[in-house]
């Protein structure tokens, strides 16, 4: 195994974090969903909790793709 | 094929100051934001109206707005927090749509994400410092128990490395796949990514900035109530 055949398998490895948030947003949305459902007239105020709650649950992914990137681009020759 | 790196490309001016593509562009979208401030100011103020038309009635609306959207999450201890909030939020998006003009914008550029968070960060010591003294704020890390004290230091600390990663790795994801798809279709680039762009740089850059924008005033909102 040579060394840029481990960074890569290293950056794949870091972007599995993606899986967690994929399942915390896909909740989080359902669950807007339901509520909306039950009171229609509140569904601005909603949509601006359910947006919060996605981008938060999305910055763990992110953290993984930014070490992915680190080491891509840093750990090279 | 030419990847963007983390660490934006340095060109020397003046013959000796190094500077970087996103700080450029940074100062280019500072200047033309000044440009307008000083327009608005001394211009189309004193003709403005007792009832709103045009550019009164839209300028009106967003500075309405801002002025909702700080009072929802802070009350009226958050008013002269919005002028904080709206400078913020203009700077943001605007610089976020110099990626229509093919520039680099300058959330991509690590430095920029960590000043703004910085930024936020000391306004919250500073709110937190004016509303209830060192003592009562170097107390409140004990509650409601003394042994979590160290939980809440360190989730205080990761406040602005959340803050710039999250903002740093939304924008370089978006700049690493619209590269991608220019180089890919080369000539034949017509079409598929202007439809890409739509939500990489225009929702991508909303979203991040009302996400920044909110989490800013739920961490101020925290420190003072």
């Amino acid at each position: 195994m040579t060394d840029v055949g481990l960074i890569a398998i290293g950056a794949g490895i870091a972007v599995m974090t993606g899986l967690g948030a994929g399942i915390g947003i896909g909740i989080a949305a359902g669950k807007a969903c339901e509520a909306v459902a039950r009171q229609p007239e509140v569904s601005g105020k909603i949509n601006q909790v359910m947006l919060l709650g996605m981008a938060l649950a999305e910055s763990t992914a992110i953290y993984g793709f930014v070490v992915a990137i680190i080491l891509l681009f840093t750990y090279g020759h | 094929m030419e990847f963007p790196g983390v660490i934006p490309v340095k060109v020397t001016i003046f013959g000796g100051l190094v500077i970087s593509e996103t700080f450029f562009v940074a100062v280019c979208v500072t200047i033309g934001i000044t440009i307008f401030a000083l327009v608005v100011r001394f211009i189309l103020l004193p003709r403005f109206k007792p009832v709103p038309t045009g550019v009164q009635n839209a300028l009106e609306m967003i500075v309405s707005l801002i002025d909702r959207f700080t009072n929802s999450i802070m009350g009226e201890k958050g008013k002269k927090l919005a002028a904080y909030v709206l400078t913020l939020g203009m700077f943001l998006a605007i610089s976020g749509m110099m990626d229509l003009f093919g520039l680099r914008i300058p959330a991509t550029d690590l430095n920029f994400t960590v000043a703004i968070a910085l930024i936020t960060f000391v306004m919250i010591f500073v709110f937190g410092i004016r509303y209830k003294g060192v003592k009562g704020l170097v107390k409140g890390y004990a509650e409601p128990m003394a042994f979590i004290a160290p939980f809440r230091i360190i989730s205080d600390v990761i406040i602005p490395v959340s803050l710039s990663f999250r903002l740093f790795g939304n924008m370089f994801a978006g700049l690493v796949v619209m590269h991608i798809v220019y180089n890919a279709m080369g000539v034949f680039a017509v079409g598929i990514p202007a439809a890409l762009s739509i939500y990489f740089t225009l929702f991508d850059v909303g979203i991040q900035t009302f996400v920044f924008l909110m989490l800013t005033l739920s961490y101020i909102q925290e420190k003072v109530e």
